[in-house]
């Protein structure tokens, strides 16, 4: 085990340098000239356009400024951004906020979601299974941007019942209704694997000889069954959870949060090469974690699987 | 065994719930209190630091504009140009400007403005190396040349002998003199451009510290603030300028996106706002969100249909195709449906509020007229093909482009389709780089309410916005001729050059946006200056 | 999964008899579910109206004239006109095959894409394992924003709009499904059933084959039914931050992302695309859930 876990962290390397590599080169891939629409409605000047190219060394080949970026990373210094702004000043304002959002949003996806999978299942094609299957399917067709608007029209601007916006820095109680909105339609999958998978698993062999030696049914649903079915539902979870804090552009544009999504397409936007690539990064980073974090707990969840 | 493995997992979930709602209960929303006598206004994230000189784009200008104060301002009720750090500004010939500054005027850190603040922030500005987005405003002044080398064709700029241009001149502390290399007989104008602001000496030692905390001396001082938070600016109690406010400060808040700004502001949580999403327009549902707590002021700004100039499609290279399209376009209809009849048709290429604006300079070719544009069209041979609008795909003016793209096919039977491009510098790159082969929105909003900045960046070959992509002899000719001339002469001169374009229609002028602004119950009146900011010295709060 | 124990050694000796079987009772069980034809009959009309748009309406959906804009529902224009002034019921009609062909596309590459990594990943564990899944973290962790720009750029103007945007999401979304397809497999490969297998002598293709994949897929499948509706929300969504289908295209995604600002003051514009839509995936999930349930023995 803790062989596999230094194997894991070791794969953090070559993984990290990959990614600054990709993104790097897809980020100053992206067609067109950084450098216009810069000033307004104006064209820009030859001073400006000689003095940015210079500094921000956009003359010379990919690979090189690869380099230079490498070397300052290498130093602790994730670059700079067009804006003038240090990357690392970006992501600790933008952070901050998407992290919150995010373990709320997981919360109520994991609360709801785990709880309607394992309800349905106990009784597959009734009425609970089948309600709580159309109003999921009613959330999932509908875009984000649609039902964050409408909630927050509704619960926001007409009833009042949570802030319209959320102000920053922000607090968990703001990020509430965002969250929720988040957690609707990704509840949506993570129940509807809990509940695969728990079928499954309730016509198994042993939860038949646990019922036979008398057990009681929760004990049986709770401990027994539940547990041999989050495999599923613990790695969607644990995409989710990364994908939250790659930033929820929609609900955070919506909301106006400003975290890592809007920083990001805001970067993506204004081809902000240097502030993509530190925050892809950041992220990656994140999903190499929590994908280990994943990883293990399949050992936990099911003692057959087995890492060496 | 099972069990035991099992119970960390719970136990975790539980403490993660614990957790949280401990977070959730020590910080309850702390929803902004407002403090009296401020107003919050919505604002959006800078491009750059907080440096007038370099910064060019409106997010940035709008948290620069209240703090900073130039030799000259506009007057927002009748869009005059009158004094406000300068006492005076004298010229016999257009050609040598000499400035005399008021006394006592004070930057933000308490040090008086003299006439070496406004030289040396000049000469930082027109330095190439400093590479300033405002740096060409600068090439009218005699020895901008010596600050700006050419570089030898693909290869970088030779750094420049010096860093002072000879045309100007510190006469006292109070006095300075500008000699211009050709007359220019709206300098005086242009000095209400931020690029001509002064700067304060702490700006010289630490720029970057200056772009995070800007120092003018204007109504207000920069207290705090950041790109992500939203800036503090509170009314400085050393103003003795023609501008004091009456409001407290200015809390300006970052939003994203507009719609959550309107939002906040019919839920209460916001007191100005200004362009209200087209959206909120229709059907006056601003008007009832808001319970008439709205303002709709002309702007001079104009929208425009861009046009390829090169071989990339030569069809579109023809005027009369060109005026056939500007013939097809129903700008009322847009006008009246998409923006509510706010704003108004365009009629020329200067947008009204302008010192020279000419109702009508374009003729019956901006006006909406079947039977005549197919007659053009005809007349020109006919279209073959599909004509594609470019526009930027992170703008907000697809349905805009959409109705002109059906108001062109339905009027000329030709297949008209909207294409948006990923963002604004994909746009550009690609508007600029001859490759487009259809039409494109094109937006100006003055520098300055004068004709001149509505044409000459634009239209003359040398202009800055231009560079050599239009070129119209008789139109430069006229350019020249202006500028030799006083100026009630030289506004004659630019209007007949205005005319001229009817003959290319290098632009398809589409309509003039009007300003429009939202405002929460304390707010008693809202003033705007002609480019559309809040002239917040005039703003005016309920007890 | 224990329960296949007495069942798989079986499957091994009689594969053919067996699966002829299971068609056969699947398929009389799918048509005793009213269910199932109701979702058929919809999924049908929803098939000729991409296919043939023209049976439903005459209406030429590219005709928009603006002052129609914003008008309600009213006899000969059932749902309405949208902001341009475009009849909504036309552009409905019109907008099935791009939004149906993005959303099966997509759904069907990431599938395959997702699920060929997974299980090739789950099954052969050390080095191959570890270079798959860390190439499936990095694009978990590429914004579909940036990936979506640079793949169309790169792709330009080639081959129709549909295809193009089929493969960006393809290519940006097999990632879940290659995490979901390798856990399964990861708990699949150790059961009993398998060692089973194993021991009884059969090649390791044959597994992997025959008792692996058909016991793992099925959290794959219910990801693939969901992301079918999830798609078509996907595309309205890329519509709105302005990288979507492109006129002449109509979609429902940039119906919806069209009428999203009008909520309040003509909702109709934003309801029938939606409804539509809510339809279709409702349907094609009803279905896919029965089928599934049909062909699965444990679900019996």
């Amino acid at each position: 085990m803790t062989g596999y876990i230094l194997r894991r962290l070791l794969q953090f390397i070559p993984v990290f340098l990959g990614t600054t590599f990709i993104v790097f080169f897809l980020a100053w891939g992206m067609p067109g000239d950084p450098l216009a629409g810069k000033c307004g409605d104006r064209e820009c000047p030859d001073a400006f356009v000689a003095a940015a190219t210079e500094e921000f060394k956009l003359d010379r080949p990919l690979i090189v400024r690869y380099g230079y970026y490498l070397a300052d990373l290498g130093r602790g210094d994730l670059g700079r951004s067009f804006t003038g702004r240090d990357v690392s000043e970006q992501l600790v304002a933008a952070f901050p906020a998407t992290v919150r959002l995010a373990l709320l949003a997981v919360l109520v996806e994991v609360l709801l979601g785990i709880t309607i999978g394992v309800f349905a299942a106990l009784r597959p094609g009734k009425t609970f299974d089948t309600t709580t299957m159309m109003v999921g399917l009613g959330i999932i067709a509908f875009p984000s941007f649609v039902i964050a608007n409408l909630a927050q029209l509704v619960f926001g601007v007409r009833l009042g019942w949570f802030p319209v916006t959320v102000s920053d820095p922000t607090s968990f109680a703001e990020l509430l209704l965002p969250a929720i909105v988040l957690a609707l339609a990704h509840q949506v999958t993570l129940s509807r694997l809990t509940r695969s998978a728990m079928i499954e698993t309730m016509q198994s062999d042993y939860i038949r000889t646990a019922r036979a030696k008398g057990l009681g049914e929760a004990r049986i649903v709770v401990v027994h069954a539940l547990r041999n079915s989050l495999i599923p539902a613990v790695t969607y979870v644990g995409k989710d959870i990364g994908g939250l804090l790659a930033g929820a552009v929609v609900v955070e544009g919506v909301f106006n949060i400003s975290g890592v999504g809007g920083l990001i397409v805001q970067s993506i936007r204004s081809h902000d090469g240097i502030t993509i690539v530190g925050a892809v990064t950041v992220v990656v980073v994140a999903y190499l974690f929590i994908n280990l974090l994943v990883d293990l707990s399949y050992a936990v969840l099911d003692p057959r699987i087995r890492y060496d | 065994m099972k069990q035991s493995r099992f119970s960390p997992s719970l136990t975790a979930m539980h403490a993660a719930i614990a957790v949280a709602g401990l977070m959730a209960y020590n910080s309850p929303g702390h929803a902004q209190t407002p403090q009296p006598g401020w107003v919050s206004v919505s604002a959006c994230t800078p491009a750059g630091p907080l440096i007038p000189t370099n910064t060019t784009e409106s997010c940035g200008s709008d948290v620069l504009q209240p703090i900073l104060a130039g030799l000259v301002t506009t007057d927002a009720k009748t869009g005059a140009i009158i004094e406000d750090v300068a006492e005076s500004i004298t010229t016999t010939d257009n050609k040598i400007w000499t400035i005399k500054l008021r006394k006592g005027r004070k930057f933000h850190d308490g040090t008086e403005v003299l006439a070496k603040n406004f030289v040396d922030a000049w000469n930082w500005a027109a330095y190439g190396p400093n590479g300033q987005s405002n740096n060409d405003w600068f090439s009218v002044v005699i020895g901008y040349g010596d600050l700006n080398p050419k570089a030898p064709k693909g290869e970088k700029p030779p750094v420049p002998a010096t860093n002072r241009m000879s045309g100007l001149k510190v006469i006292g502390d109070h006095e300075f003199q500008v000699e211009l290399k050709n007359p220019v007989p709206v300098f005086k104008a242009q000095l209400s451009y931020k690029a001509f602001y002064p700067m304060p000496d702490s700006f010289f030692a630490d720029p970057a510290a200056f772009g995070r905390k800007p120092i003018g001396a204007g109504p207000f001082q920069f207290i705090s603030g950041t790109p992500d938070s939203g800036y503090k600016l509170a009314a400085f109690a050393d103003y003795t300028g023609p501008a004091k406010p009456s409001i407290k400060g200015v809390d300006l808040r970052i939003y994203t996106s507009r719609e959550a700004a309107y939002n906040d502001l019919v839920a209460g949580n916001l007191d100005l706002l200004r362009e209200i999403p087209a959206s909120k327009l229709v059907a006056d549902l601003w008007k009832r969100d808001l319970r008439g707590r709205t303002v709709v002021q002309p702007r001079a700004n104009i929208q425009a249909l861009g046009m390829p100039y090169t071989d990339a499609n030569p069809q579109l290279l023809k005027p009369a195709v060109r005026q056939a399209l500007s013939m097809a376009i129903d700008r009322k209809a847009i006008v009246d449906i998409l923006f509510n009849g706010i704003g108004q048709p365009a009629t020329g290429w200067v947008p009204p509020g302008v010192e020279g604006y000419e109702p009508g300079a374009c003729g019956e070719y901006c006006s909406f007229n079947p039977a005549k544009a197919k007659e053009l069209l005809a007349k020109a041979g006919g279209y073959k093909g599909e004509i594609k609008l470019y526009y930027a795909g992170d703008s907000e003016v697809k349905s805009a482009m959409d109705a002109v793209c059906n108001s062109i096919q339905n009027t000329l039977s030709i297949t008209c389709v909207t294409s948006a491009l990923s963002d604004n510098a994909t746009f550009r790159s690609f508007t600029r780089s001859g490759k487009a082969d259809g039409p494109f929105p094109s937006n100006w909003t003055m520098d300055y309410p004068s004709i001149d900045n509505a044409l000459i960046p634009l239209y003359s070959k040398d202009g800055t916005s231009n560079r050599g992509a239009y070129e119209n002899a008789a139109f430069d000719a006229l350019m020249d001729k202006a500028a030799k001339e006083d100026s009630a002469t030289a506004i004659k001169t630019y209007q007949e050059a205005e005319r001229l374009l009817t003959a290319e229609m290098p632009r398809v002028p589409l309509w003039n946006p009007a300003m429009t602004v939202g405002h929460s119950p304390k707010v008693r009146t809202v003033t705007l200056y002609a480019n559309g900011r809040i002239d917040y010295s005039a703003l005016s709060l309920k007890d | 999964m224990t329960d296949l124990l007495q069942a798989t050694p079986r499957a091994g000796t009689e594969p053919r008899r067996r699966s002829r079987s299971l068609t056969g009772e699947a398929l009389a069980q799918l048509g005793r579910s009213p269910l199932v034809w109701i979702g058929l009959v919809i999924l049908a009309i929803l098939a000729v109206m991409a296919i043939a748009p023209s049976l439903f309406t005459s209406v030429d959906p590219q005709r928009c004239i603006l002052l129609n804009s914003r008008k309600p529902p009213a006899y000969g224009s059932w749902f309405g006109f949208d902001i341009q002034g475009c009849d909504v019921f036309a552009r409905t009609v019109h907008g099935a095959r791009a939004s149906l062909s993005v959303a099966l596309l997509a759904t069907i590459g990431s599938t395959l894409i997702g699920g060929t990594l997974g299980l090739v990943a789950g099954l052969k564990g050390g080095v191959v394992d570890a270079v798959i899944s860390r190439i499936t973290d990095v694009v978990l962790g590429l914004p579909t924003l940036l990936g979506a720009i640079v793949i169309l750029a790169t792709l330009g103007s080639s081959g129709s709009g549909v295809l193009r945007l089929a493969l960006v999401l393809s290519l940006l979304g097999w990632a879940t499904e290659a995490r979901l397809m390798r856990a399964s497999v990861l708990q699949t490969r150790s059961a009993d059933y398998v060692d089973a297998a194993r021991a009884a002598g059969a090649g390791s293709f044959r597994v992997a084959l025959r008792h692996i994949l058909p016991n793992a897929v099925a959290p794959l499948l219910v990801l693939a039914t969901l992301s079918l509706g999830g798609y078509v929300g996907t595309e309205a969504t890329l519509s709105y931050l302005g990288l979507g289908l492109q006129p002449p295209v109509i979609s429902w995604g940039t119906a919806i992302s069209d009428a999203q600002p009008y909520l309040a003051s003509a909702p109709h514009m934003l309801l029938f695309p939606s409804l539509i839509l809510t339809i279709t995936v409702l349907s094609l999930v009803l279905l896919g859930e029965a089928v599934r349930r049909a062909f699965d023995p444990r679900a019996r």
